[in-house]
């Protein structure tokens, strides 16, 4: 009997590549219209980007990039940002040396006061040096998180259609109040707690060079420790949060898709087993597409960060070779200066990493989370 | 945030000043005293936001600005809800006409002679879901000589309400 027939094998590739294709435009195109602006901004190489066709690719099981050619890009960013932070750092430390050349010649002018205002004019200028190449990295490092937050507050909905439309009713409508609040509060407590703290750490560190006498050195690792622990409890919460929401509702959702294939399959009288198997065809194709959405969104998630991530490393190494080799022969407090700027961007940088590595993880839980 | 800044400000700029004052200052029996009341300065400068905290001026919530949350989950809801319905729909009916007319074929030798078969079937979300409303055989003149054998199959395989079988 016809009702005991599946799809054939041509009938279903056929209707399931039309499917991924229609829903690969949905969410490619719902993704652009939200996200669009930003990923052209943040992605230097993504005016060829076209999100339907990379959906629809990772869908048929094709790596959606060329990892070579990523990679090459890649690189050269890196080097041409360590050429563009040395040249920055390179009138630092000249002034470094000019100040370690000054100070011995002037010490015996003027009962030594000449010596101390060269020293200070020297450490003005190395500080003003360094608190621009900083302040940059905090510029870069901020926008980086406003621009990650952004594109979830787009994706977020688009994933969870996509896991609607895979049959995971129960885990769409459970995950997505606790994922709104999750990510909010992350990045309010970041951008708007430890961001500046991790300036006024920074400042406070190079004030605080300044000065042989009038010291800060212990409310600076104070701040320091809270911004350190406070975004260790962070992602820790975040990871037990959104991965807890996601195991409990799991199950709900396959007790629905089972009760939807049995009244289809055996309510309607002989069709109803090929009723079934297209309700089945329909949600499988959901699930690919679920999957191949949430590849390309820990993609673009990884392309927004990882440009500033790459200016803050050239940045910071810069910083610290430059602390390194001034050392030896450089006044302690111009030293103490640059490091305490090379210590204000390394927490930047790991605030920067936290973000897109729990914007990362919610992602792919959301990928892990089938029926 | 604007509080924690201006503390911050604060801070600093006790510790510039004092640095130049201490530059600035003679030498001799003051020096100590003047470095202590510098000491105090920067002490102050320090706890004011603790004093501020306990004394109730400043409320810690309001150091955090949440922003606001998504809309439209039901919107959305409906809508893949809807979409879905669509594409079961168009999968079983299309299945459903490739299904029939190899049939109709197989059981009555027309291979070549099924020009085409249309099915209708409901996509409302009620109890008809999937129910044949109407399916339409278009075949040859060799095919119309068995108009009631192909009635009768695609009813027993179908039940729809309204079968029509036309000469093309």
């Amino acid at each position: 009997m016809l009702g005991c027939c599946a799809v054939s094998a041509e009938d279903g590739s056929e209707a399931a590549g039309e499917l991924i294709d229609s829903y690969s435009e949905l969410y490619g195109s719902r993704i652009e219209d939200a996200a669009g602006g930003i990923i052209e901004s943040a992605v230097p190489y993504a005016q060829g980007f076209n999100l339907p066709e990379l959906i629809s690719r990772a869908a048929s099981g094709e790596f959606p990039l060329d990892v070579q050619g990523v990679y090459r890009e890649l690189l050269n960013a890196l080097f041409g940002k360590l050429r563009e932070s040395m040249k920055k750092m390179t009138a630092a430390a000249a002034v470094v040396l000019l100040s370690s050349l000054l100070t011995p010649l002037t010490e015996g002018f003027a009962g030594g006061g000449a010596s101390r205002a060269a020293r200070y004019i020297c450490f003005i200028t190395v500080a003003g040096l360094t608190s621009s190449v900083f302040y940059d990295c905090i510029e870069d490092a901020s926008g980086a998180i406003e621009n990650l937050s952004v594109f979830m507050r787009c994706i977020i909905p688009v994933m969870l259609m996509s896991l609607l439309a895979s049959g995971a009713i129960v885990s769409a409508s459970a995950l997505e109040p606790a994922l709104i609040g999750i990510i909010e509060l992350s990045v309010s407590l970041i951008k708007n707690l430890f961001m500046p703290l991790a300036m006024i750490s920074a400042g406070l560190g190079i004030v605080n060079a300044l000065s042989e006498s009038l010291k800060t050195a212990r409310l600076i690792k104070f701040i320091n420790n809270f911004v350190k622990y406070g975004l260790s409890v962070l992602l820790t919460v975040f990871v037990a949060f959104a991965g807890l929401r996601s195991i409990t509702a799991s199950g709900a959702d396959a007790l629905t898709l089972k009760l939807t294939k049995f009244a289809s399959s055996n309510l309607i009288p002989i069709v109803g087993g090929i009723l079934s198997d297209s309700v089945d065809t329909v949600m499988r194709c959901s699930a690919l597409i679920k999957n191949s959405v949430g590849i390309v969104g820990v993609i673009l998630v990884f392309f927004i960060a990882v440009m500033p991530v790459l200016d803050i490393i050239a940045t910071l190494t810069v910083l610290r070779l430059t602390a390194a080799f001034c050392e030896p022969i450089a006044d302690k407090s111009l030293v103490e200066c640059v490091s305490a700027a090379g210590d204000g961007v390394s927490m930047s940088f790991s605030m920067l990493v936290a973000v897109s590595v729990m914007f990362i993880m919610i992602i792919t839980v959301m990928i892990n989370i089938s029926v | 945030m604007d509080t924690v800044r201006e503390w911050a400000y604060s801070v600093a700029a006790v510790v510039v000043f004092g640095t130049l004052a201490e530059t600035l200052m003679p030498g001799g029996a003051y020096r100590k005293y003047i470095h202590l009341v510098l000491g105090l300065i920067l002490i102050l400068s320090m706890i004011r936001p603790v004093s501020s905290l306990l004394g109730g001026d400043t409320a810690p919530g309001d150091v955090l600005d949440f922003g606001s949350g998504y809309t439209d989950s039901q919107s959305r809801t409906d809508y893949i809800e809807n979409r879905q319905r669509e594409d079961v729909i168009n999968i079983y009916v299309r299945t459903l006409e490739n299904n029939i007319k190899s049939r109709l074929e197989t059981k009555y030798g027309l291979h070549g002679e099924i020009i085409s078969v249309d099915v209708k079937a409901s996509a409302d979300s009620g109890g008809d879901y999937g129910a044949v409303e109407e399916v339409s055989v278009a075949v040859t003149e060799k095919g119309a000589a068995l108009r009631s054998e192909i009635t009768e199959t695609v009813f027993s395989i179908t039940e729809a309400r309204e079968i029509n079988v036309t000469v093309d």
